[in-house]
C-alpha cells in the first residue's frame, strides 16, 4: 500500500465518519465531494503512474461526474425540495459518530477479515460500513442517497487499492449506472415532495391507503 | 468477432430497441396494440435465434469477449421474451378499462411504461448472455434502474414509498454484489497474475488457483447483493410492497420476467465457486438461505389479506426453491421451476389485475364469486395457483419432485425436510385464499362482468395461453423433460 493510498484512505474514512456526525445536508454534501474527489483524483494518478489507461479514464469520469455533476444535481434537488437539515431517526448525530468511530476503530484494530482481504481493503470497508450507517440513520430521502454514493465511494476506492485496474468498460458501465441510479432516486425525490410535501422516508409508511 | 454471430444477436435486438423509439414517439393510445405486435414478432425472431441451440445441440457461441450464448441464456432470452408479448398483450384491454393512474389518456404513464418493459427485456437478454461477472452486474443493476418506474406507474403515494424502498434497497444490494465482484477480481489476480480477469470462463478454468478465503468473501457478497435483487430471506423486505402497488402488468413483469435476472446472476456466479470446489461453501450459505426463504414465505402466506401481496409472497418461495437447486447444482431443476414459475405467475398477475378492475379492490376478504362473475377468469385462477403451487400435472411439480430428489441425492436431509414443510404450507395457504376469491357469494352489486370488458375470450388469451405451456411441460414425459432441462449444464 502506497502512503498515498493511505493517506487518501484515511482522508475518505474521515470525511465519511464527519458526515456521519452533520445535520445540515450542504455540509454534507461538500464533504461528499471532496472524497469524491480525492478518490478520482487518486484514480487518475494510479492510472497514469501504473500506465493503466482504464483506471486514469474511470478516475476522470468519477471526478467530474460524481465528484462534481452529482453534488451539484443533489444540491439543486434539495433548494427545490426546500430541505436543509436531517436531524435523523433515533439516534443523535454526535452519539451516532461516536458509535460509527468505535466501530471503524473495532475493525481496524481486530482486523476481523485477516484470512480473507488485503489490509490495503480496510479503509474500504469502513467507509462501506459508514455509507450503510448514514443510510439507515437518516430519514429524508436526498440523506439516502448521499449515503449510498458514500457506499459506492468505499467500492470504488477497493478497485483503486488492488493491482490492477477492472476492465474499463466494467468501469465506465458501473459509473453510467451509479449516475443513472442518482438520476432516478432525484425523480423519485421530486415526486414524493410534489405528492406529500416533505421527503421524509420515515412518514411515508403513514400515507398508505 | 464472428460476423455472423454478430449480426444474429444485433438481429435479435432490433425489435425492443425499436420498440424503445416507438414508445418515446408514437401517439400513446396507439402504442399498447402496436407494442403487443411488435412484441409477437420479437418472439418469432427469438425463436429463431434459439432454436438450434436448444433443438440442435448447437456448441455454445462467444460472439465478443464477455459474451456466452448457450442453452440456459437463449432458454431465458425466450422465456423473457414471450412473458412480455403475453403481457404487453394483456395491456391492450387491461389499460382501456383501467380508470386510475394509467389510462389511454394518461400519455405520459403510458410511455414510460412501455419504454421501461422493453428496457427491462433488453437489460434480461444481457444479463442472460453475460460471461463476465463485471457486466453481469452492469445488467442486474441497469435492470433495477429501468423496472423502477413500473412501480409508481400509478402515481399514488404508495406506490412512491415501495418504488422508493425498491430502488433504494436493490440498489445497496446490488452494490454489494459489486463489492464481491472486485473481490473475485483481487482473487482471480492470483490466479492469473499480473491482471486478473472476471470472464467466468476463465475463472472456472482457472478455479482450483483461486485463493479460497478472499473467493469464499466474494461469494458472500454477491449472494447478499443479487440475492437482495432476487427477494430471498432476510433481504425481501422490498418486494411485497413494490409487488402489491405496481399495475398488474408491471408486476407481471417484475415476478415473470426479473426475478429470473437476479437467479441466473447467482446462477453464474455459483458456478464459478463449485468449480473451485467450494460446494460446501455454497451449501453452508445458500442452501439454509433458500430453504428459509421458501419456510417464511409460507408462513408469511398463510396471512395474507391483499391478492398483490399473496402473489408476491408466492414469488418468494418459489425463489428459495430456486436458489435451493442452484445450490444443490441441479441446474436442470432451477431452469425448470424459472420457466414454469415466471409463466404461472405471469398469468396469475394478469388475471389479478382484472379481478381488481371488476372488484375495485385488492383485498382478499372482498374478492368473493369469480366464478359467478367470470367463469373463464375463474379456472384460470385456479389453474395459476395450482402450477406455482407445484401441482400435478403443471412443469412446476416436476421441478420441485427433482429439487426435492437432489437434496437426498446431496445428503441434506434437514433441507428436504424443511422444504417439504414450506412447499406443503404454502400450497395450503395459497389454495385456501384462492378458493375464497374463485367461489362464494360475489358482493352486492358485483354480481355481473362489467360492459368495458368486452369480449372475454379475447382479454384473457394471453394468460391462457401462458398456462397451457406450463401445462405442457408437465405432461410431456418427465424424463424426456428433465432430460431436456439436464442438458442445460453449462
Amino acid at each position: 500500500m502506497t502512503s498515498l493510498d493511505s493517506l487518501l484512505g484515511n482522508l475518505l474514512l474521515i470525511t465519511s465518519l464527519w458526515m456521519v456526525g452533520v445535520t445540515a445536508i450542504s455540509t454534507k454534501l461538500t464533504l461528499y465531494s471532496v472524497q469524491t474527489i480525492a478518490v478520482g483524483a487518486l484514480a487518475t494518478l494510479v492510472g497514469i503512474a501504473h500506465n493503466e489507461p482504464a483506471l486514469t479514464i474511470a478516475g476522470v469520469g468519477v471526478l467530474l461526474l460524481k465528484g462534481i455533476a452529482a453534488p451539484l444535481y443533489l444540491s439543486h434537488l434539495t433548494q427545490v425540495v426546500g430541505c436543509r437539515k436531517d436531524l435523523g431517526t433515533f439516534i443523535s448525530s454526535p452519539l451516532l459518530l461516536l458509535l460509527a468511530s468505535a466501530a471503524v476503530g473495532g475493525l481496524f484494530l481486530f482486523h476481523p477479515f485477516q484470512q480473507s482481504v488485503p489490509p490495503a481493503a480496510l479503509p474500504s470497508i469502513g467507509v462501506i460500513l459508514a455509507g450503510m450507517i448514514l443510510m439507515v440513520s437518516r430519514r429524508l430521502a436526498v440523506s439516502q442517497i448521499i449515503g449510498f454514493l458514500v457506499l459506492e465511494n468505499g467500492m470504488f476506492f477497493f478497485t483503486v487499492t488492488i493491482p490492477h485496474s477492472l476492465p474499463l468498460l466494467v468501469e465506465l458501465g458501473v459509473l453510467l449506472d451509479i449516475m443513472a441510479g442518482t438520476m432516478i432516486a432525484g425523480v423519485l425525490v421530486f415526486q414524493i415532495s410534489d405528492s406529500f410535501e416533505h421527503i421524509d422516508i420515515l412518514r411515508l409508511g403513514n400515507h398508505k391507503r | 468477432m464472428n460476423v455472423h454471430q454478430t449480426l444474429e444477436f444485433i438481429g435479435l435486438c432490433a425489435v425492443p430497441v425499436i420498440g424503445l423509439f416507438t414508445a418515446l414517439m408514437l401517439p400513446a393510445p396507439k402504442l399498447p396494440r402496436v407494442v403487443a405486435r411488435m412484441m409477437w414478432l420479437q418472439c418469432a425472431v427469438s425463436v429463431i435465434f434459439s432454436a438450434p441451440y436448444l433443438w440442435h445441440n448447437h456448441a455454445p457461441d462467444r460472439p465478443w469477449p464477455g459474451v456466452l450464448v448457450d442453452p440456459t441464456a437463449v432458454l431465458f432470452i425466450l422465456l423473457t421474451t414471450f412473458v412480455t408479448a403475453a403481457v404487453t398483450e394483456h395491456t391492450t384491454g387491461y389499460f382501456a378499462r383501467e380508470q386510475q393512474g394509467i389510462n389511454l389518456q394518461n400519455h405520459r404513464v403510458l410511455r414510460e411504461f412501455y419504454f421501461c418493459t422493453l428496457a427491462v427485456l433488453l437489460c434480461i437478454y444481457g444479463i442472460a448472455i453475460a460471461d463476465n461477472l463485471g457486466y453481469l452486474w452492469i445488467a442486474v443493476e441497469a435492470s433495477t434502474l429501468a423496472s423502477a418506474p413500473l412501480v409508481y406507474s400509478t402515481r399514488s403515494g404508495a406506490s412512491l414509498e415501495a418504488a422508493w424502498k425498491y430502488l433504494i434497497i436493490c440498489s445497496v444490494g446490488i452494490a454489494f454484489a459489486f463489492f464481491g465482484t472486485a473481490l473475485i477480481f483481487a482473487a482471480s489476480q492470483h490466479a492469473l497474475a499480473p491482471d486478473g480477469t472476471l470472464s467466468c470462463a476463465l475463472l472456472i478454468r482457472t478455479a482450483n488457483h483461486l485463493p479460497p478465503a478472499l473467493l469464499r468473501f466474494g461469494f458472500v457478497f454477491l449472494l447478499l447483493g443479487y440475492g437482495t435483487k432476487a427477494g430471498l430471506f432476510p433481504l425481501q423486505f422490498w418486494q411485497p410492497d413494490a409487488y402489491n402497488q405496481s399495475p398488474a402488468p408491471g408486476a407481471a413483469i417484475l415476478a415473470g420476467a426479473l426475478g429470473n435476472g437476479a437467479m441466473l446472476a447467482l446462477l453464474r456466479v455459483t458456478n464459478v465457486m463449485l468449480a473451485a470446489g467450494q460446494g460446501q461453501f455454497v451449501r453452508l450459505t445458500m442452501l439454509p438461505m433458500g430453504v428459509l426463504t421458501t419456510c417464511v414465505a409460507a408462513l408469511f402466506l398463510v396471512r395474507q389479506r391483499n391478492s398483490g401481496r399473496m402473489l408476491a409472497y408466492s414469488s418468494m418461495e418459489n425463489m428459495g426453491i430456486m436458489a435451493t437447486a442452484i445450490s444443490l447444482g441441479s441446474v436442470g431443476g432451477f431452469c425448470l421451476q424459472a420457466v414454469c414459475h415466471s409463466l404461472a405467475k405471469t398469468a396469475l398477475f394478469l388475471i389479478s389485475g382484472d379481478a381488481n378492475q371488476i372488484y375495485g379492490t385488492n383485498l382478499l376478504e372482498r374478492l368473493r364469486g369469480l366464478i359467478t362473475i367470470s367463469p373463464a377468469r375463474a379456472l384460470l385462477w385456479l389453474a395459476g395457483i395450482a402450477a406455482v403451487a407445484g401441482t400435478p400435472p403443471f412443469g412446476s411439480f416436476l421441478s420441485e419432485w427433482h429439487i426435492l430428489a437432489a437434496c437426498i441425492r446431496e445428503h441434506q436431509p434437514i433441507a428436504a425436510g424443511a422444504l417439504l414443510v414450506g412447499i406443503t404450507c404454502a400450497f395450503v395457504a395459497l389454495v385456501v385464499h384462492a378458493c375464497g376469491v374463485a367461489f362464494g357469494e360475489p358482493p352486492p352489486g358485483k354480481e355481473r362482468l362489467p360492459q368495458k370488458f368486452g369480449n372475454t375470450w379475447r382479454s384473457i388469451a394471453a394468460p391462457a395461453m401462458l398456462l397451457v405451456l406450463a401445462l405442457w411441460l408437465g405432461t410431456l414425459l418427465p424424463s424426456a423433460v428433465l432430460r431436456a432441462f439436464s442438458r442445460l449444464t453449462p
